[in-house]
């Protein structure tokens, strides 16, 4: 029984602690959740559309969050720095609206994937 | 009585140094710059550092030796009357009380310049750590990075307040879409917190400390007040002066009393002192 309580205590001990996420971290993860349904292509467009819609609320607030939080920002160094360096990749739902595009339509642009890109793009050796 | 001149006179003398040594180690004031401190209105900063320094035994030991130099000013004022209006062996004994006294006040009055100046340095080496902790907790200017974030952050929030009604309009205005609960709760809380921020920004307590009729922020008003120390430790350096002046003073006084009681007391002795060796030709050149 001795063995087995110490064999707990070493598990819990060595156990990864689990790790704290700031609103930083949750806004990535829902854009990253929102962009993944939106290029989902088992998805029929009204699945899509089912799932985008509260996803997009859900990001609009986490957006929201961070602008105005003073502490979202802090202390979180590189990753701050990365998200209010651009504010359409990180702002994504507020940006689209704003610039009045679909979401997806402003990510895709924001990373050089237009259409006209595309379809100028031949596959070959780099 | 030439003794006591004499003893005064040295005593006098080596007080030159008046108010250069250092205050007495238990007449202290020792302020910390806390995070309180620092988070205090700039306005209320002045007098909340005056509050700590009255309850200091150097703000005793000061209002200690006030009151021993008012009553010393007095009775010089009473004693330079009294020499004035005496003669002979009284006036001297008054004379040499009234150079005692003025010794004596010389005296204390360097120990309060130098427990002046004990206030004044401890002051301005508290607004120097103030004005370090709050270049620290406020340092964005000094760190690029920081600078950059900060203007980053500045202006994504200029963006997005210039274009969240609209995307309120786009994504709640059709009905079908209820309002978080996030959102609800933020507005209520934004209009409460909006009164009470202008509340306190309305406190009297609050309001910004002024220089030359001007509204400056904390770090300038520091530097205000370190200046002025500054200026009143240059100010007691002069005072100090204007005191070795006065000691040098009551020394030559002392000299000259100690010379003219000599002078008195050989003119009194009856014995003429023959200098001219002419006056005693006569006794040599009449024949014996």
């Amino acid at each position: 029984m001795r063995s087995v309580v110490s064999a707990t205590f070493a598990v819990l001990l060595l156990a990864p602690l689990p790790a704290v996420s700031g609103p930083l971290e949750n806004l990535e993860r829902e854009r990253a959740a929102l962009l993944t349904t939106l290029l989902d292509p088992a998805l029929d467009p009204d699945g899509r559309q089912e799932r985008a819609g509260p996803a997009l609320r859900r990001l609009v607030d986490l957006e929201r969050i961070v602008l105005r939080d003073p502490r979202a920002a802090a202390g979180a160094g590189a990753l701050a720095n990365r998200a209010f360096a651009d504010y359409d990749l990180t702002f994504l739902a507020h940006a689209s609206v704003e610039r009045g595009v679909s979401p997806l339509d402003l990510w895709l642009d924001r990373l050089g994937l237009s259409s006209d890109r595309l379809l100028a793009a031949r596959i070959g050796l780099r | 009585m030439r003794t006591v001149l004499v003893i005064l006179l040295a005593g006098t003398w080596t007080t030159g140094a008046l108010g250069a040594g250092p205050a007495d180690g238990d007449a202290t004031w020792r302020p910390a710059a806390s995070e309180r401190l620092v988070r205090l209105p700039a306005g209320y900063l002045e007098r909340a550092i005056d509050r700590d320094f009255q309850g200091s035994p150097l703000a005793t030991a000061l209002d200690e030796t006030g009151r021993q130099l008012a009553d010393r000013n007095a009775g010089l004022g009473e004693l330079q009357a009294a020499v004035e209006a005496a003669a002979g062996d009284e006036r001297d004994a008054l004379r040499q009380r009234f150079l005692e006294e003025k010794q004596a006040y010389l005296q204390l009055m360097g120990r309060r310049h130098d427990l002046e100046r004990e206030r004044l340095k401890t002051r301005l080496a508290l607004y120097e750590r103030l004005l370090t902790r709050l270049r620290r907790e406020g340092g964005v200017t000094d760190n690029p990075a920081a600078a950059r974030l900060a203007e980053n952050r500045q202006a994504a929030q200029s963006r997005f307040e210039a274009s969240v009604a609209r995307v309120d309009m786009a994504l709640f205005a059709d009905g079908a879409a209820a309002e978080s609960r996030y959102g609800a709760e933020y507005r209520r809380h934004a209009e409460a917190l909006g009164e009470l921020v202008a509340a306190i920004n309305a406190h009297p307590m609050n309001r910004a400390p002024e220089i030359d009729g001007r509204s400056v922020d904390k770090r300038e008003f520091l530097r205000h007040l370190a200046g002025q120390a500054e200026a009143e430790l240059a100010l007691l350096d002069q005072q100090d002066l204007v005191l070795a002046y006065m000691a040098k003073l009551v020394a030559l006084d002392a000299m000259a009393m100690a010379d003219e009681v000599d002078a008195r007391e050989a003119e009194t002795a009856g014995r003429p002192e023959t200098r001219d060796v002419s006056a005693a030709v006569g006794f040599f050149v009449a024949p014996n």
